[in-house]
């Protein structure tokens, strides 16, 4: 309902038009592969504004339902914090889901004749990445005071989930300096925490098919492993919190 | 008008920064972008960060840009302009981005290997040997264009053998003969004709029974015909029926 109101579907499709008209735009520039462009662009951008929609409602939701003590009044009903925070996580993931059809929907319908298995993973990935990523924004809209702060830190986080594989590249290729070996130790550390983003959804999969390596599998563990680590985390935040 | 009266400071400095906007206008219209030339290409994960990790989109990103780059705010450089070497290093890079893709090969041998520099068509010739001997559908093509720049445009004869050899040897199957033939074409255009006539000869005699009687037919005119004289085509038994 929420969703509704906010008029956050009107608004991502008016947005995800512009971008699929875009993507066409600079496809025809091409001299030579111009729909392997356009769904290029269009899977790339929607993607991205995929996840900045959904991560602005669910923020911006979450410090609403504080500012307005609509929290406070949920957990005076017989609720658990832990329940509470696993509902909001349904409800967010279901919203992700649907964000992720859309923007699957809207790739498939530009070029309807080349659906193939790659279509499905590429899908498939979206879905599990808008979803860990709408726990992502549960998690700092609860730890975060302010929705700008949440929403800056939400986006930090997936852009260090998009390169993380880059940094560990980069890392791994300079290890004869001490520093770079003490960095590529912290960055080893972090990752065990950041989900690797840029494993999944790759455009490439749209075009030559789903190649070897990453599987349905993959993408389901990562999926399931980092909601549940984001889950646990919001509810620690939520136990410990004195209101 | 009591408005304009009991404000008329606010609109005097307005005008005046109306003023400044406009005089800094007159300055800035004709200025344009310098072209700072083709910029260095960074490395594989350096330009995966400028696309969030996204393979694909990194290379259509270079591929765009490989195709307009000498083109700022309607200034059009000339090809004699560009550095070539640069534009190699961003074409291996585009290679490890995806070496499926037929986009920046097409670029390299139609577009920028239209440049008057043989020198300068030099630098991207190993880009388009590394493409075409990579077991994909229809590589060999590059293989094919990179024997005609070196040999048209670099002027170069044993680079143009290089790709020539290499074309010839290609384990793919259903390759049109004339891949078979470029080592001879090349030799006889370099004066070599004893040469051409023994890879020519050599063909026929190993694979006269599967080629078409009218490739056949081609090749032996082309040696009784071109690379042999009227005299040397009379004593050759290739060339009596």
């Amino acid at each position: 309902m929420a969703a509704l109101r906010d008029k956050i579907i009107l608004s991502f499709l008016v947005l995800a038009g512009l971008g699929i008209s875009l993507s066409f735009f600079l496809g025809s520039a091409a001299i030579l592969e111009k729909e392997q462009f356009s769904v290029v662009y269009a899977a790339s951008s929607l993607r991205i504004l995929g996840v900045m929609g959904l991560v602005l409602f669910v923020v911006f939701y979450i410090r609403r339902s504080f500012e307005d003590k609509d929290i406070e009044f949920l957990l005076s009903r017989p609720v658990t914090r832990p329940a509470f925070i696993l509902a909001h996580s349904l409800s967010f993931s279901l919203i992700a889901a649907f964000f992720a059809a859309m923007v699957f929907l809207c790739v498939y319908a530009m070029i309807p004749q080349q659906l193939t298995e790659g279509h499905m993973l590429w899908g498939f990935s979206l879905l599990f990445e808008f979803i860990i990523m709408a726990n992502a924004a549960i998690f700092f809209a609860m730890v975060l005071p302010s929705a700008t702060m949440a929403s800056l830190a939400v986006f930090g986080f997936y852009i260090f989930c998009r390169i993380i594989g880059q940094i560990m590249g980069i890392v791994d290729t300079g290890t004869e300096s001490e520093t770079v070996a003490f960095m590529g130790t912290i960055i080893d550390l972090i990752s065990i925490f950041v989900p690797r983003l840029d494993l999944m959804g790759q455009t490439s999969w749209l075009i030559y098919g789903a190649g070897e390596g990453i599987g349905y599998t993959f993408i389901l563990f990562q999926g399931v492993i980092f909601s549940a680590v984001l889950i646990s985390a919001s509810m620690i935040d939520l136990v410990r919190r004195q209101f | 008008m009591q408005d304009l009266k009991r404000h008329g400071w606010l609109y005097a400095i307005f005008g005046v920064i109306l003023l400044i906007n406009f005089t800094f206008w007159l300055y800035s219209r004709p200025m344009s972008a310098a072209w700072p030339n083709v910029p260095p290409a960074p490395g594989y994960y350096q330009i995966l960060l400028s696309t969030l990790g996204d393979e694909q989109m990194a290379y259509r990103t270079i591929s765009s840009m490989l195709q307009n780059i000498g083109s700022t705010g309607g200034d059009v450089r000339p090809l004699a302009e560009y550095n070539y070497k640069e534009l190699a290093r961003w074409f291996f890079l585009s290679a490890e981005l995806d070496d499926k893709s037929s986009y920046v090969p097409y670029l390299a041998a139609y577009y920028y290997g239209a440049g008057q520099d043989g020198e300068k068509v030099r630098e991207i010739l190993p880009y388009l040997f590394h493409i075409g001997e990579l077991p994909y559908p229809n590589k060999w093509i590059w293989l094919a264009q990179g024997a005609f720049l070196a040999r048209h445009k670099v002027k170069d004869f044993e680079l143009a053998m290089t790709f020539a050899n290499k074309l010839a040897t290609l384990d793919q199957p259903d390759l049109p003969i004339w891949t078979r033939q470029m080592p001879a074409f090349i030799r006889f255009d370099q004066g070599e004709h004893q040469a051409a006539y023994d890879i020519l000869k050599q063909i026929l005699v190993s694979e006269a029974d599967t080629l078409p009687p009218q490739e056949v037919f081609v090749m032996k005119n082309y040696i009784c015909t071109k690379i042999l004289d009227t005299r040397e085509a009379a004593g050759d038994p290739l060339c009596q029926n």
